[in-house]
Parts: C-alpha cells; structure tokens; sequence
C-alpha cells in the first residue's frame, strides 16, 4: 500500500516537474520565437501584396486585388530575363570559383611547413572580408577610376589604352568574380583549412609506405575528407542562388547604368523599383518571385542529396 | 633530396606573399589619396605614395568632429545592443532546441528553420516596418529586426548538445530548473561558440548599411557605412555638415576644397580602427568555426 | 509528426495572442496617454532625441480635430536643401516662437540633400510616414505626374476656396497649370515662371580672357572661352554644359510636357516625336542622336571633363568652383545665389534660350499636400503663410537677423560668416518675390522677373496635362533605359550602343507612350479650338 502511494507521489511530482521544465523552455525561447514571427512571418503573410494593386491610402488589405497583374508587368518588362539570367549566372560563377579558391588556398596553408607563415597569410589575407561592400567599393574605385584609377595607370604605362571600367559591361563577370574572391577567399578558406588540420596523421604515414604520391594524397584521403563538408555548403550555396549580394552588385558596380546587361540581378531591380520608382506592385511580384524559386530549389537540392546519400542531407 | 623538397615550399611561400600583398595594397592606395589634394587627385591619378602630401582632407574632418563622432557613437551603441540581446536571445532558444526534454522541440525546430528556408522578401518587409511598426528612423529599426538569427541559433544549439549530458543530469538530481541549468552551466561553459557568435554578429551590424538605406532618413541616426554610402552619392552634404560653409566673402582656393581625398579619408577613419581590432579577436572565432555544423 | 504539427499549431496560436496583445496595448497607449508612449520612445535613443520623434509625438495624438484651446498642430514639411545646415536648431526654435505668435502653428521643416530627395521622398511616400507637406516637381524630383498617379497627394479644390490669401498672392494661371485630370494636387511656388536656359560664367575668367559672353546665341558660341580656359587653366573644367538643354533654345519645338516629348510648332498636325530616327534628328537638331553628337564632340574637344561618363558626384569640384561656365537657368539675381555655391567666385550670367512658357512650366516647384496627412487645413495655412508673410519666409531662407544675417544700410542681406544656416533655396518654399536681396543682387530683380514673367512667350498648348495613367509602366520602363544608356554619346562604340538605346526603348514602349501623347493632344485641339 504505502509503497504503490510513494510510487504514485513521485510519478505526479515527475509530471509536475515536467510542465515547469516546459515552462521554462517556452519561456526561454519566447523573446526569439516572437522575434521571428513578428520579423519573419508576418512579412510571410505580406505575399499578397504582390496580387494587389498596393496603395498607400488604402494599405495592405484595403488595397484591391488585381490577380497576377503585377507578375505580368515584371514578366513583359525588358529587364525580367536578364535580372534572372544575370542572378543564377553570376552566382553560379561565384560559387564555382569560391569553391575552388578557397580549397585551393585551404591546401597551400595545409602544405606549408612554416606555423609562422601560415598564421601571417592568414591573418592577412582575411583582413579583406572584415570590410563592408561600401568599403570595398571604395577600394575598387580607387584601382579603377577610369581616369586616374590605378589598374588604368599601369595599362597605359605599359603602352594599352586605358578602359572605360565603369561602362563596359561585358568586364564586369570577371571583376566581380575577382572582386569577390579577393574578399572572400582569406575567411571562407578557414572552413576547409580547420576540417583539413583534422585528418589523422597517419592516413599519410600508411599512403606514403604504400607508395602514394600527392595527387593520390590529394584524390584518396583530403577530398573525401572534405566531401561532407563541401556539400552541406554547396547545398547552401545552390538554396541561395536567386538570391544575390546586394552590396556586391549595387555597390561595388556603383550601380551604373552601363554595367546593367551584366550587374543587374533580382536583388538590384527590387531595390530600385521600390526605391527608386516606388513601384511597390512590381517589386513584390520580383520579391515573392525569387522567395518561392528560391524555397524549391533548396528543397530540390537536398531532396537529390538524400536520394544520394541521407548522411549528407541538411534536413 | 632537401634541394627537392624545398623548391615547392618557396613556391607556396611566393603565392602566399602574392595573395598577401594584393589584400594590403587597395588599402595603401586608399590611405594615400586620403593624404593628397584633390585636384592632385583628379589631375595625376592615384598613387601608391601621395605626392605632394596634404592633411587637408583630414584637417577638414577634424574641424568639425562632430558628424564621424555621432556616426562612431550610433555605430557603437547599435553594436553593443544587439551582441548583448542578440546573443542572449539565440543562446535561450538554442538551448530549448537543444533539450531532449522538451515537449515541443521538434515543432520549435521547425518553426526556426522554417525561416531560413523562405521569407516574405523585403517588400513586405518593409511595408510592415514602416507602415505599420512605424520604426522607420529610430535607433530600434537598426536592433530589433536583426536581433535573431536562426543560422547562429542552430550553431549554438550543435554545441549545446556536444556538452557533456552528465553535468545536466547531476544538475537536474540536484533540483536545479532549466532556466538555471541555462544560466549557471550551459552559458559558462559555451564562451567558444558564444564568443564567435558575438564576433559574427558584431562584424554584421558594424557593417550593415543597407538597414540605413531603406529605413533611415534622418542624418543624425546614420551608422558608419551608411554615412560613407551616402557620401559617396553626394560629398556636398558632407561638405555642409562639416561647416564648411563658403559664406565667408573672399573666394576659396582650389586646393583648399575637399574631394575624393575626404571620401577616402572618411574610409579610413571609419575602418581603420576596426582592422585593429577585428584580427584580435580571429584566434578565438577559427576554433569556434569548427562547432559550427548546423546539420538539423 | 502529428504531434509536431499540434504543437507547431499551439506555438503560432500563442504568439499569435502575445503579439495582438502587444499591438492593443499600444494602441491604447496611443490613444488615451500619448505623452507616455513618447516618453518611452525617447528612452531607447541614448542620444537626445531627435526632432522627428518629438514631431511623432504629436502624431501619437488622437486625430480628433477638437483640440483643446492653445494646443497648436505642427506641419511637418519635406524639401530639399543645397546641404545640410548645421545652424538650422536656433533658427527653427525662433521661428516657431514667431509662428506660435502670429499664427499659432507650428512648423517641422526637414529637409534633405537635393541629391538624395527624390529616393527618399519615395521611401517616405510608400512608407506612409507621417507627414503633411512636400517638394514636388515635374521632371526633377518627386515627381508630380507619377505621385499624383500613385494617389500620394491630396486634391486641394474643395479646400483652396477657403485660403483666399493664398489665392490672391498668386497669380491664377499658376494653379490651372497644377492640375491634373481637371484637379489641383499641388500649391506652384510663385517665382521665375517662364523657362529660359543659358550659361553663367566666372566673372574672373571672363575678365581674363576678354570673352565677350553677352551676344552668346547658341551653345558653341561660347567655345572660344572653353578654348581659353582648356589652354590656361589646366586646374579647371571649362564647363559642365552638355547640350540637350541648349537644343531647343529658339523655341522652335514645344514640349508636351511628357519626357522627351515635343512637337513642331509649324507643324499643323502637331505630330510628336522623341527625334530617334538619326536622320530626323540630325534634320531638327533635336533627340538624342544629335544632342548626343554635340556632347560628344565638346568632350572630344576637352570642354567637358575627361571622366565624364563615370563621375556620379560633381558637388564637390562645384563647390569648388572648378567649374569655369555652368549651364542653368537665367533669372534676375541668379549670379549672388551661384555666388554662395560655388566658393564665393563671382559671376555673370547670359540666357542664350528665349523665354518661354511651357505648359508645365509652373510645375517646375510646387508644394504638395500629403494624402495621408492629419490636418490638410494648418498644412495649407502654412503654405499660406510661407506665401504672404514674408517675415516667416525670409527667416527660413535666411535664418535669423543678427545671428544669421545683417541688414545692410539698403536693407539687403548680409551673410555673417560660418553662422551655419543659408537655406539658399527661396524658389522651393513660397512666393519668391518676398525674398530679401542679398546684398549682391540689384535692386529691382523681382520686378524685372515679374515683367519677364508676363513678357515671355506661351506655349500653344497652355492649359493641357498628360494624362500618365495607363501608361504608367511604359514610362517607368523608359526611365530605367535611358539611365542604362545614359553615357552612351561617350563611348568608343557609341554608334551601335545608340542603335542599341533606340531599340530598347522600343522595347520598353516608347511607341505606346507617343501614341497616347498624340491622342491625347490631339483630343485637346479638339476641344480647344478658337
């Protein structure tokens, strides 16, 4: 009797205890979980906007609904393919050429025999991604002011004519790319560089004895080594890739006109056409445009990762 | 043998150096157009070295203090602010998702990671802020939005998690509630991840200037990057704000009128200190890197 | 996983009633204890506050327009400024106190960059911030026809009636050019009324060079000062004159009003064209090719700055004075406004355009009325005031007497040095012809604008306004072309990039846009036949 009465004192005090631990978890997690729904996902919910015709006086609800008008707008508008085209080209060249540089990189601090001198690299080299785009569309205007810019100095000391930077467009691909690397690759080069200081020892002791060279080092134990590592970033790279950096393509291109064949992506042409022509019906048709692009192929991609390999899958 | 050996490293070395002065020398550049005169500037070009050298631009921006210094101040206060609640905030709730006792983790999971898989985009955003929140041009605008974010949540949750379960099972016999095992133990014990976390969190907002272009009109709330943005759109509001007025009767000399060398010169001052500061802190964020996993 | 979703559901249904709470309290707040809610505001700014929280303050306030007696609305007013005035805190608090006085109301004067106005104006507008004046202009910034189509300003017909003083001060004419769609959305500022485009030279270079600049007719007449300038003054640009405002300067084509739009005034089926075709232009001398040719051969020649095509920001070699001749608009006076811009260097002016008025000419600076404003009617006495008192007006152009300025012995304007406020902008606030002189201007330049105002011609169309709406999309597509191609006449392939400029803009609709023009004009003929 007195034992079953113990039994059931503790098993009620468990269940007590259990709703104050709840308690307390729904109250730790309430000031973000708030912060996100106010932040989050009430701007969820402002995807009407894009099948309104959206006007101050009246606000979100009042406004009347005009069906998918605004998609037709920024669908027949010039500019729609090419801001598309130019987001997943740009970025796709962005993500190839971070990848290899920063594995590269990665490798050459890896190699290096001097603790010295790889700390200084690095410390160096990373200096770079600490700055603002605004910072870093200072420094390029420096080097390329086509009058007076650095780079154009040295062309024309060497006999070249100098180039109109900021009007030629099909240059931009490229600079952006080195733009980008340059800020880039001295942070995102750490990610691999630590998984690297993570291999054993004496995976190359036992490849050595078996007669392994460098590339064999390189395809047998690193890559794989890295492969897990790469993935769950290449997942989010390719989730992101409508969505492009902002201060990369406004700023740095100061966003001039002339570059646009090139520089202009979703991001810059939302921008511009709610800021600068306050045309807030076709800006959100562009925004929840990207948003639900971008929203499948995250779900695409890491729908092919787990059919590949679950492990590598992000959720 | 040795001969061998050695040439691969001299070549790592010279790409290394390469790669390291390449970072360096935007920066000399630009420090040393902020030491010329601008019709120098316009007229001979950049240079690695100012010739004739000029504290014009720099004198100028020191005259009148006033306008770096409240930037330098906002800047500042938003940066603090939103490390402290920032970091509280995301370690409370990652450390709910990191319980395996809590009844509604799973959906919680969800409802954060939902976030980073889609969003209403910045039109809604922005109507919602500043139509209805009304936070355009207030020092809120630039804290709250960014307080959270799910990606540093999830870090430090994964760290949470590799703590060894032990401590909280003893704590838990013992009588502690969560909020205190939260507070005496998980928090003290998790400086690496929260240290990177800060780090992050405060680069970000010390660089943020796009917050400033779609919410701030008022000069005097402008961080840093913002003011260097719309500077470089129109030196003349700078020029205004520093006083310097050409109210005075006589006519002012060419070379005594700031240009491109006070936009470079605001660069540096705005930067410099943080390139200082920000490599000190590098040693501690590389290790925390590693934690940073963010599988769900 | 149903579990999951049950609670997901009861996680959102809890936040849910949190922030709706949250919401109700605040607007509670906002109704019965307003000065609560500004003073929790004012907490969180470690700074002192800045005016426009106190300005929301008021905003807070119930908009019940029974206020009680001695409480006094404040206008907020949103224009531009030549820079930002660092003197602006004494001047403002005295003119409050004067407002307070004489009128009791009270005035936020907040003012951007000019360079920065037309973005934030934008921002301001989508953002249904708060406020109840505007700058607003045709083709420059704010733009008029494109804010009235979105619904941003109010219509002012039904309360117009009721300020007769604002009515009497300006002449009719002004507000018949303001409207649109048969509506006045917008109060014209009462200054130079005709358009008149020519060159203003600094006054120590043309001294040195001997250039005789009076007789000036047409844009490359003043080449040989260019030439001078190029050879003996390396350290300046001979000027930033491209051509297009000179293209017309003998009146021959009239704007409809609409961009790039004209017609041929001997043309007697008024057909308007934008000048694309090569050989149409180079015929006329109008549109893009040919002015775009101009351009190119003064920048070829050294006349125009070498980085031409990048530079974004000219403000700082302007105020510098780098700049030996600048194109403008002549009015009477205008050398001591240019004076104060470009480092004291003093200048002369000659207007090379015939004074014409266009059918939009009036709307060249206009103030309009929020739509979303709390109380129209103290905005439009504002308006009002800055229009007939002109102690009010002169203080916020000039600041306040002693401190600011002193009165010479013939009453004109004498800056005091560094006193850190000259708004310097007199056309963007009111009735012009209440302004002081400043102490470089001849007695009698308002007269002189006045009798010009009269004097000058008419365009035929006077009394028609482009309708935008439906061709609102085709508009904004144009605009986000022509910045694409802005530079083109400087480019080494700038034959092919304006093939590519034409074709673009036909993409974009600019025949859509001439259509609608022509058929609207051709409608007003219609009805206004003589």
């Amino acid at each position: 009797m007195a034992g079953v009465k113990r039994n059931r004192l503790k098993t009620s005090s468990l269940h007590a205890s259990k709703i104050v631990d709840n308690i307390h978890f729904a109250f730790l997690a309430l000031p973000a979980a708030a912060l996100l729904f106010v932040f989050a996902y009430i701007p969820m919910s402002g995807i009407v906007i894009a099948f309104k015709h959206f006007r101050v006086t009246e606000g979100v609800f009042g406004s009347p609904w005009v069906g998918f008008k605004n998609f037709e707008f920024f669908f027949k508008s010039a500019d729609a393919w090419r801001t598309i085209r130019n987001t997943l080209g740009m970025n796709f060249l962005l993500i190839v050429s971070s990848l290899i540089c920063n594995i590269a990189f990665a490798l050459l601090c890896y190699y290096l025999r001097s603790r010295r001198a790889i700390k200084t690299y690095q410390t160096i080299t990373i200096i770079p991604s600490f700055l603002s785009w605004v910072v870093v569309g200072y420094l390029v205007y420096a080097l390329l002011k086509p009058s007076g810019g650095i780079i154009n100095q040295i062309i024309t000391f060497f006999g070249g004519t100098p180039v109109k930077w900021y009007s030629e467009p099909y240059k931009w691909p490229a600079l952006l790319v080195i733009i980008n690397l340059w800020r880039g690759v001295g942070y995102g080069s750490l990610f691999y560089f630590a998984s690297l200081m993570g291999i054993e020892h004496d995976y190359f002791e036992v490849a050595a004895l078996e007669g392994a060279n460098r590339w064999h080092e390189l395809r047998y134990i690193i890559l794989p080594h890295l492969l897990p590592l790469i993935i769950i970033m290449q997942i989010l790279a390719i989730g992101n890739i409508f969505r492009a950096d902002f201060g990369l393509f406004f700023n740095v291109t100061r966003d001039a006109g002339p570059l646009y064949p090139t520089t202009d992506v979703i991001d810059t042409y939302i921008y511009r056409a709610l800021m600068k022509l306050g045309d807030i019906g076709m800006s959100s048709a562009a925004g929840l445009f990207q948003s639900v692009v971008g929203f499948v192929l995250i779900l695409a991609t890491n729908l092919i990762v787990k059919r590949i390999d679950a492990d590598y899958a992000l959720f | 043998m040795m001969v061998k050996k050695k040439r691969p490293q001299i070549l790592l070395n010279g790409i290394g150096i390469v790669y390291s002065l390449l970072c360096i020398i935007p920066f000399v550049i630009v420090v040393s157009a902020s030491l010329s005169r601008p019709i120098d500037l316009s007229q001979a070009g950049y240079k690695l070295i100012p010739s004739p050298l000029s504290l014009n631009a720099y004198e100028t921006v020191f005259r009148n203090p006033a306008v770096i210094g409240r930037s330098y101040a906002v800047t500042i206060f938003v940066t603090v602010v939103t490390v402290f609640f920032g970091l509280l905030f995301m370690s409370m709730a990652a450390y709910t998702l990191s319980r395996r006792n809590c009844a509604f983790r799973g959906a919680l999971s969800f409802y954060f990671f939902f976030t980073m898989l889609f969003s209403g985009g910045i039109v809604p955003s922005y109507i919602w802020i500043t139509q209805y929140l009304k936070l355009q041009d207030t020092y809120r605008v630039m804290i709250i939005p960014s307080l959270i974010n799910v990606f540093y949540v999830f870090m430090i949750r994964t760290f949470f998690q590799q703590l060894p379960s032990d401590i909280f099972e003893s704590a838990k016999i013992d009588g502690a509630s969560e909020a205190v095992i939260f507070f005496r133990i998980a928090l003290p014990l998790s400086k690496p991840v929260l240290a990177t976390v800060a780090f992050f969190t405060a680069m970000g907002k010390w660089n943020d200037w796009t917050t400033g272009l779609y919410y701030l009109n008022d000069a005097r709330l402008y961080p840093l990057q913002y003011l260097l943005y719309s500077i470089q759109r129109n030196i003349q509001a700078l020029l205004a704000a520093m006083d310097f007025t050409t109210s005075g009767m006589g006519a002012i000399p060419i070379e005594d009128v700031p240009g491109e060398n006070l936009l470079m010169a605001m660069a540096v001052i705005a930067t410099g200190p943080m390139l200082v500061v920000f490599p000190l802190f590098q040693k501690h964020f590389v290790s925390g890197l590693t934690v940073g996993a963010i599988k769900g | 996983m149903r579990r999951k979703w049950k609670s997901l559901i009861a996680v959102l249904a809890v936040l849910a009633l949190i922030s709706s709470l949250a919401v109700g309290c605040q607007k509670t707040d906002a109704t019965t204890a307003a000065p609560t809610t500004a003073a929790a505001k004012k907490t969180d700014a470690p700074e002192p506050a800045p005016e426009s929280d106190s300005g929301k303050a008021t905003e807070a306030a119930p908009e019940t327009d029974a206020k009680p007696a001695g409480e006094m609305a404040t206008v907020i007013w949103y224009s531009g400024t030549p820079g930002e005035q660092t003197g602006s805190g004494p001047v403002y608090a005295e003119l409050n106190r004067i407002l307070a006085e004489k009128h009791n109301i009270q005035l936020d004067f907040r003012t951007f960059d000019w360079g920065m106005y037309d973005e934030k104006m934008n921002m301001i507008i989508s953002s249904g911030e708060d406020y109840d004046l505007c700058f607003t202009s045709q083709a420059w910034v704010n733009k008029y026809p494109a804010q009235v189509g979105k619904g941003a300003f109010l219509a002012l017909d039904d309360y117009l009636p009721n300020y007769a003083a604002l009515r009497d001060a300006l002449p009719e004419f002004l507000f018949e050019q303001a409207r649109i769609n048969g509506k006045i959305y917008a109060v014209p500022n009462y200054q130079i009324t005709y358009s008149q485009w020519g060159f203003l030279f600094r006054k120590d270079l043309i001294e040195e060079s001997g250039f005789e600049y009076q007789n000036i007719k047409e844009y490359w007449e003043a080449e040989p000062f260019w030439q001078f300038v190029k050879e003996n003054h390396p350290e300046l640009f001979p000027t930033n004159a491209t051509y297009g405002a000179f293209a017309n300067v003998r009146n021959q084509y009239i704007p409809v009003g609409v961009d790039d739009l004209f017609f041929d005034s001997d043309d007697p089926d008024h057909m308007i064209s934008m000048y694309l075709d090569k050989e149409e232009s180079e015929k006329t001398g109008m549109g893009f090719w040919y002015t775009g040719l101009q351009d190119r051969k003064a920048w070829e020649n050294g006349y125009l700055r070498e980085d031409i095509a990048t530079v974004e920001d000219q403000s700082a070699d302007d105020a510098a004075g780098r700049f030996a001749s600048i194109s403008g608009v002549i009015k009477p006076g205008g050398e001591a406004e240019r004076k104060k811009k470009s480092a004291n260097y003093d200048w002369v002016q000659v207007g090379v355009q015939e004074p014409f008025t266009t059918s939009v000419a009036s709307r060249s600076a206009m103030t309009a009325v929020n739509a979303l404003s709390k109380h129209p009617e103290e905005a439009l006495r504002m308006l009002e005031i800055l229009n007939t008192d002109a102690e009010i007006f002169n203080m916020l152009n000039f600041g306040v007497e002693g401190t600011n300025y002193e009165l010479t012995d013939e009453g004109k304007i004498h800056l005091i040095d560094e006193s850190g406020y000259f708004y310097n902008a007199a056309w963007a606030i009111g009735n012009q012809f209440n302004a002081i002189l400043l102490e470089d201007q001849e007695d009698g330049i308002w007269e002189a604008t006045d009798k010009l105002n009269r004097e000058a011609e008419i365009t035929p169309i006077n009394g028609f306004s482009f309708n935008i709406e439906g061709v609102t999309t085709e508009i904004a597509n144009i605009s986000a072309v022509k910045k694409e191609f802005e530079n083109w006449q400087y480019e080494d392939d700038y034959e092919t990039r304006y093939e590519e400029f034409v074709a673009k803009l036909q993409q974009a609709g600019i025949d859509t846009l001439i259509a609608e023009a022509q058929k609207q004009l051709d409608e007003w003929w219609e009805n206004n036949k003589s």
